[in-house]
């Protein structure tokens, strides 16, 4: 194996940054040499740094640097992740949303979730929304699932999952919301998919992301753990700026969002410290 | 760079958070007076906290005095945030504050303190201990906590000259629990003497004494606890200090709680003590010290 020395790992880890604002330490070194190693195999080069010249005049389309991305923000999920927190998010703040919006006559309920993965996540949201929801068929639900990674992407459209991604589901849901597959395999509901649109959204692209307006709720766990400091409170004020007066942001339970920003309101829903704006 | 400004003080709140994120990825110095002033306006919490961190990102050298008026700003968020400021700045921001120490107001001299800590240079030390003689009694205490945390060794005099002429309990804590961070012996050797002349335990204030334990662990002299412990009654109400720092010590001096004094202090601890914690680190205690036989 081809090891990369510290110059080399500063230039990919710079490289990787201004793409994405995602940030990786040195103390990442171990787990980003893996990783290209897997890609050099793969095309062949031969040293990390004709590999990182490659990417830098050889790759015009970004489609080698999108497959390294792939590689590098592989994060292990299942459905019903941090279940207190999605308890609060479920028995309080999604019932005082609705019906702060049922009584001005909007109908409208607009979810993010800003990182999904391969869809574990925005799925969980849809199942959560269907069974709290009163009346559902009355709302016109919008559930906006993005991510960097386009395999997982890919992954996450298809909707099948293994047991080890349902460990944490309520067994009542997974009987109603999915069907086991002849190899084993669950598949999401149809109506369950139909609530979630996938797109590739690269959270470190501005424009992009100051398009992104009108949720009621952002969820974006586990995510900005990726992020250096910056853009990490560059990416929290876009999410209050993109959520609507009163709605609700989510981060994962190692991240606080006071830490990063004091724009939001902190409450306390169930047993849980939630921020709404 | 008029139109960042024109966005900066817009009707609109999503564009002043634009504008103010803009004009940190400019990092264009001479944009920062433009969200100083616009801060003294901001009535957003969001906008402030964008401008703030947009400041921290910028170097903000040639606007030092309007940071600064932050610090009478009757809102905390903003006192806190100019510290932020400050602390960004690092070194350069050292000689600014310390130029502004004898400033009238108390409260902005005990800000000017927490500024220079956070800035984490070296040089704040030096300017931190011309605080040690302010006439506030808080700023006096907040300047040897400092200290302290900075492990500035080159104050210990000033600070043991404290000790020679102060009286309030808080500076005296504060002065012990900065010095208590040395390791030089002659400093120990001093701040006992004061506190117990002839290692005299007996008119020492007890309220130091928990500090005093700790700082024995630091000497090793077992003769020296024993005076002190001969002081404390019932001792039994310090056991906890007491035992942890036996554990100190055994990790500086190894096999000193196998001297027959401590040996035997660790075994009436155990018989008394009601604290299963207490109990189970005199235990481990008591099995090092078999080890070390």
């Amino acid at each position: 194996m081809s090891n990369i020395t510290a110059s080399e790992f500063e230039a990919l880890s710079d490289f990787i940054y201004r793409k994405t604002g995602i940030k990786f330490e040195v103390k990442k070194l171990y787990f980003i040499s893996k990783r290209i190693q897997k890609r050099m195999d793969a095309l062949g080069v031969e040293t990390v740094s004709d590999y990182i010249r490659m990417l830098r005049f050889s790759d015009p389309k970004n489609s080698e640097f999108q497959m390294l991305t792939d590689l590098l923000t592989i994060n292990e999920t299942y459905f019903f992740r941090d279940f207190s927190q999605l308890q609060a998010f479920g028995e309080d703040c999604l019932s005082e949303v609705a019906s702060q919006k049922a009584a001005r006559g909007d109908r409208r309920l607009n979810i993010w979730s800003a990182g999904c993965s391969t869809g574990e996540e925005p799925y969980t949201l849809a199942i959560i929304l269907l069974e709290m929801l009163d009346n559902i068929a009355a709302w016109n639900i919008s559930i906006l699932a993005g991510d960097i990674d386009l395999t997982a992407l890919e992954k996450a459209k298809k909707g099948i999952y293994w047991e080890r991604s349902l460990r944490d589901m309520p067994p009542e849901y997974l009987q109603r919301h999915f069907h086991k597959n002849s190899d084993g395999s669950y598949s999401v509901s149809e109506r369950i998919r139909k609530m979630v649109a996938f797109e590739h959204i690269n959270l470190s692209e501005k424009e992009a992301i100051r398009k992104k307006k009108e949720f009621d709720f952002i969820f974006c766990r586990n995510v900005l753990i990726y992020f250096d400091d910056t853009s990490r409170k560059r990416l929290v004020d876009q999410f209050y700026v993109a959520l609507n007066p009163g709605g609700y942001i989510f981060l994962g339970s190692s991240e606080s969002v006071g830490r990063i920003s004091t724009a939001f309101k902190i409450k306390r829903a169930g047993g849980f410290i939630v921020y709404s704006k | 760079m008029e139109d960042l400004i024109k966005a900066l003080n817009s009707d609109d709140e999503v564009e002043r958070i634009y504008a103010a994120q803009d004009i940190a990825e400019s990092k264009n110095p001479e944009l920062t007076e433009f969200l100083l002033k616009r801060l003294s306006a901001e009535e957003s919490q969001a906008v402030k906290d964008a401008i703030i961190f947009a400041l921290g990102n910028l170097s903000c050298f040639e606007n030092y005095p309007m940071i600064f008026r932050l610090f009478r700003s009757p809102d905390a968020y903003l006192r806190n945030a100019a510290i932020g400021i400050f602390a960004s700045e690092g070194k350069k921001a050292v000689e600014f504050l310390s130029s502004h120490l004898n400033h009238s107001d108390r409260e902005v001299r005990k800000l000017i303190l927490d500024a220079l800590f956070a800035t984490g240079d070296p040089d704040a030390a030096r300017a931190i201990r011309q605080s040690l003689h302010d006439s506030s009694l808080n700023v006096r205490i907040t300047a040897a906590e400092y200290l302290g945390r900075m492990a500035d060794e080159e104050s210990a005099d000033e600070l043991l000259a404290i000790l020679q002429k102060e009286t309030e309990p808080m500076l005296i804590t504060a002065v012990l629990e900065s010095l208590s961070v040395t390791e030089n012996q002659e400093i120990i050797r001093k701040l006992f003497s004061f506190f117990a002349p002839e290692c005299d335990f007996s008119r020492t204030d007890t309220l130091y004494m928990p500090q005093l334990i700790y700082l024995w662990a630091k000497t090793g002299d077992s003769e020296l606890l024993f005076k002190m412990i001969d002081a404390l009654k019932p001792f039994e109400i310090y056991e906890e200090d007491i035992v942890h720092a036996l554990e100190q010590a055994e990790e500086r001096f190894t096999g000193i709680c196998k001297e027959a004094h401590i040996s035997e202090l660790i075994k009436k601890i155990m018989e008394h003590t009601e604290n299963k914690e207490i109990y189970a680190l005199c235990k481990k205690l008591e099995t090092r010290k078999q080890e070390t036989l």
